[in-house]
């Protein structure tokens, strides 16, 4: 060192810390943000459906469950701008509070199976002998029973309300958890740290929490935006099979499913639900890409 | 290269014999009394426990998973609470229904995905890859009932070149077999060409970044030949994994594609038991489908072993 | 001294990251003549391996790009062809060879050693299949792989990672190179293995008459094989002669402080080694000095703001150094 390089306080190393965690953050929202228009667009569509499930009451003056016959199959006008139903309800209105069920059985599953599919790939990966071998073994029997036949059965157990349905969705999505985890955390157990962290004596369940869990953190955010989309499909599956939530319920699975009825004299009924479906799934998806590359250019164009 | 054999067989009877704990289980834990059931609500007390007996549902659990089974390994599936027939007989009418949309759906998308994979990975950025992945992304956020439903509207109700709904057996009448199936396969198909293409460009783009591929480069050795041989072959032995899920993602979809296009195959019947309960029924086409799905994943794993030379050649 | 066969003039690339633009390679000339062993010596991450990779036009690109600078092999301009051009594909493996520092990865896992030398033979010699599986054993018996007839048949995975670097020692001669660029060839493997591979590769040099370019941050290896040297940091050459001028009189702070922080057996007294005091540079936004300036004891006012110091001769045999204080005067 000479003259030239001032030695750095404290001060001044804090503050380039800072700086550069702030750089960092404005980096991954630069990358999150710079993947072109329809990237844009996309999640702008995504916080519009999110808008509108939260204020879907404010914003209709109509009931979604409310009847009247003498209102049925209207074409869209300036009371009811997309029309009404085969049961004259406001189609409109039964679309945004469809976006409020797709997204919170979306949301409380994806949640519920992150937190199971996390843990169990976590001990999974970090215990050897049988707890390793039976928790994948039991993943790998799950995935041998497609998931919308593992739902459809269980929903009876649970019942086919919002949390129940969320619920089986949720362990459905244990595998996919489970496998990306695991896999990950059976090579970071070799890494030096971990090793360095036994060698000083600390427990294993610290380790886990303290050593492994941030290190699979970006793969945790990764899968849990698939698997939202993932669920939101799951439920309009199951709805639509009449199996999952079922009518008078506006899960947009189940519209599509009425309204396929009427396909040759008022295809709208099942056009708007499904293209609905259709765009927030894709928002969805491509918002989660953006995610992906923000959190993690390495895992660019992976999983 | 034996023992990898050994170990994959042993660890599919593993995960087989944990199907049937759970699925046991699983129907143990359903709510209503099959025996009821299948009596109906007129029926007296006495009649239903008498019906219980008989369907030994009054021993204790692990008896009842005994006797299953010991039914399961001589062939004899149970009778269907709804059909009051031997599910066996039900299944096998059912089964070539499912199949005929099935393969030809998994033979029509494979080679296409594939394709859609490789060219994406190849010309990566540029507008060939842009406008594949635009149609990846679509196709993996389209559910396959939705896809199904609008392949109606545009292809038989708006052009009428096909039929909205219906099947035939290839077996009675091919031609109309072929006019009826086109629409359902085509969707089966759509469904699965995205997720198969995805994880082609994935493993592939993977594979000529690494290291080997800059060596042959370095080397003197043709782009073409570089993508056509030596990238391929890395990239596609992940890939024959994906290809033994497909039979999975086929599975799953008849139930929606089936259910769209009114095909009385395996999906429907499943449909149908849940709706009403037949929990004998549910029991043992599940154990079918996932013992299915076991033995496809094995000769997949079987197969990859085969391809990559590090297992085969290695004497683990 | 032979006749001039490889000379970079001017050679400028950077990497555009979305952090900025990375100057890997800044304006880097060097020369090597026939029958010629050169060393390329840095710290990891000064840009000597890009350098390397960008005479052979290896380099993704994007990001990378080249901003200027020709590549003259035999007086033809390569740069000229372009990375995906036939007569660049023609030059790669039979004019130019390049050996990596990775052998456990850089050979095709799923394909055997004989395929993959074969391939390589048949590009660039008109034989059949069969001439060229023999020539194949020809080469593998050439760097002295034992059983070299099975061993064609063996895959990557079945060799030690010193077998594999002298697989790939082997392709390098299987179609008598000109010039073979050997980038940390030896880094990778232990150091009895280094000894024997850096043994082989020179005795095969000289057997064949051919050129080496090594590429490495370990100045103590390239004492003794390489007639000249230069010392790359940030990019940039900041010194070069012959090697002799160059260990007995470093000009350049630099090189110096690589000498002193290489242990020496022949000294009567056990010196203490001196290590580089600070880290080499990030290659984004780098200052308008001197990229040393702040780890070099021998720093003034002139270093700190001045531009960067131009390559100037210093002394005898064309001995050239970038710096206002060279060691030593002048």
């Amino acid at each position: 060192m000479n003259k030239y390089v001032a030695e750095k306080t404290i001060e001044e190393r804090k503050q380039e810390k800072k700086q550069r965690s702030l750089n960092a953050t404005r980096e991954m929202i630069r990358v999150f943000f710079g993947r072109g228009l329809y990237a844009k667009i996309c999640f702008g569509i995504v916080v519009a459906f999110i808008l509108v499930a939260i204020f879907c009451p404010l914003l209709t003056p109509y009931s979604p469950y409310e009847q009247s016959l003498k209102d049925q199959f209207q074409t869209p006008n300036a009371k009811h701008w997309l029309g009404t139903d085969q049961l004259g309800r406001d189609l409109l209105t039964r679309l945004m509070y469809g976006a409020r069920i797709s997204l919170v059985t979306g949301l409380v599953s994806s949640l519920w199976g992150a937190f199971l599919g996390v843990t169990l790939g976590l001990i999974a990966g970090y215990s050897r002998g049988f707890a390793q071998h039976f928790i994948m073994r039991c993943v790998d029997a799950q995935l041998s029973i497609p998931s919308i036949i593992f739902t459809m059965i269980l929903i009876p157990i649970f019942g086919a309300t919002i949390l129940g349905v969320g619920f089986v969705i949720g362990l459905s999505s244990i595998p996919g958890y489970a496998r990306n985890i695991y896999a990950q955390v059976l090579s970071l157990r070799e890494q030096d740290y971990v090793t360095a962290a036994h060698l000083v004596g600390q427990k294993k369940y610290k380790i886990l929490i303290r050593h492994l869990l941030p290190n699979v953190f970006p793969i945790i955010i990764i899968s849990f935006t698939v698997s939202v989309g993932a669920a939101i499909m799951a439920e309009a599956g199951l709805a639509y099979l009449g199996v999952g939530l079922n009518p008078p319920l506006p899960a947009w699975g189940s519209m599509v499913s009425e309204g396929y009825k009427y396909l040759t004299i008022y295809p709208h009924l099942a056009m708007y639900p499904g293209f609905c479906l259709m765009l927030l799934i894709i928002s969805l998806s491509i918002v989660g890409d953006g995610l992906r590359d923000a959190l993690d250019p390495k895992l660019r164009g992976k999983l | 290269m034996g023992q990898y054999i050994l170990k994959r067989i042993l660890i599919s009877i593993i995960v087989v014999f944990l199907v049937t704990v759970f699925v046991f289980a699983l129907i143990h834990m359903l709510p209503g009394d099959p025996a009821r059931l299948y009596l109906g609500f007129e029926a007296s007390e006495a009649d239903v426990q008498e019906m219980r007996v008989k369907m030994n549902l009054d021993k204790p659990w692990h008896v009842q998973y005994y006797l299953w089974m010991n039914d399961v390994f001589h062939g004899d599936l149970g009778d269907s609470l709804l059909y009051r027939r031997p599910n066996l007989d039900i299944f096998k009418e059912r089964i070539p229904r499912t199949v005929s949309i099935g393969i030809p759906a998994l033979l029509i998308s494979v080679p296409i995905a594939l394709i859609f994979g490789i060219i994406c990975a190849i010309k990566r950025g540029k507008w060939i890859d842009n406008l594949l992945t635009f149609f990846i992304t679509l196709g993996m956020g389209t559910p396959v009932f939705w896809v199904s439903i609008l392949a109606i509207y545009i292809f038989a109700m708006w052009l009428k070149l096909l039929p909205i709904q219906g099947y035939v057996s290839p077996a009675d009448n091919f031609n109309q077999y072929l006019y009826k199936a086109t629409l359902p396969v085509l969707c089966m198909a759509t469904h699965m060409i995205a997720g198969v293409a995805r994880n082609t460009r994935t493993y592939m783009l993977e594979t000529l970044n690494q290291d080997y591929i800059r060596t042959h480069r370095a080397f003197g050795i043709s782009e073409r030949k570089i993508t056509a041989k030596y990238a391929l072959k890395n990239a596609l032995i992940p890939v024959v994994t994906v290809l033994g899920f497909q039979v999975r993602v086929i599975i799953g979809g008849s139930l929606l594609i089936e259910q769209v296009f009114n095909i009385p195959g395996l999906g429907t019947l499943l449909v149908l038991a849940v709706n009403n309960r037949d929990y004998i029924l549910i029991q043992n086409c599940v154990l079918m489908i996932a013992s299915f799905t076991v033995l496809v994943s094995l000769i997949v794993d079987i197969l990859y072993g085969y391809i990559d030379p590090r297992i085969r050649l290695s004497r683990r | 001294m032979g006749n001039r066969l490889l000379e970079v003039n001017n050679l400028k690339l950077s990497f555009f990251t979305v952090s900025g633009e990375v100057k890997a390679v800044d304006d880097i000339s060097y020369h090597v003549d026939e029958q010629e062993v050169i060393a390329i010596v840095g710290e990891s991450g000064c840009g000597k391996s890009v350098s390397q990779m960008t005479v052979m036009q290896l380099i993704q690109m994007p990001p990378g790009k080249i901003l200027g600078g020709e590549v003259l092999y035999k007086g033809k301009d390569l740069l000229k062809y372009g990375p995906r051009s036939n007569e660049m594909r023609m030059i790669r493996g039979a004019e130019i060879s390049m050996i990596f520092q990775e052998p456990m990865t850089s050979l095709n896992p799923v394909f055997t050693v004989g395929d993959q030398l074969r391939e390589i033979i048949m590009v660039h010699k008109k034989v059949s299949k069969k001439e060229a599986w023999d020539l194949g054993i020809q080469a593998l018996k050439s760097v002295e792989i034992p059983d070299a007839e099975t061993r064609m048949k063996n895959y990557p995975f079945e060799m030690s990672g010193g077998m594999r670097q002298r697989v790939l020692i082997a392709m390098s001669v299987a179609c008598d190179s000109k010039l073979i660029i050997a980038d940390e060839p030896t880094t990778a493997l232990d150091v009895t293995t280094q000894a024997q591979v850096t043994d082989l590769l020179m005795s095969l040099v000289k057997k064949m008459k051919t050129s080496l370019v090594i590429v490495t941050h370990n100045l103590g290896l390239v004492t003794r094989y390489a007639e000249r040297i230069y010392v790359m940091y940030a990019g940039k050459f900041v010194e070069s002669g012959t090697t002799e001028d160059l260990i007995t009189n470093p000009k350049h702070p630099y090189t110096a402080g690589l000498l002193s922080s290489v242990p020496k057996i022949t000294g009567e007294k056990q010196e203490k080694l001196k290590p580089i005091e600070g880290f080499p540079p990030s290659l984004i936004d780098l200052p308008p000095h001197c990229a040393f300036l702040p780890r070099c004891p021998y720093a003034t006012d002139e270093c700190a703001y001045g531009p960067y110091p131009p390559m100037r001769i210093v002394g005898d045999n064309n001995h050239m150094c970038a710096c206002y204080n060279c060691i030593g005067g002048q």
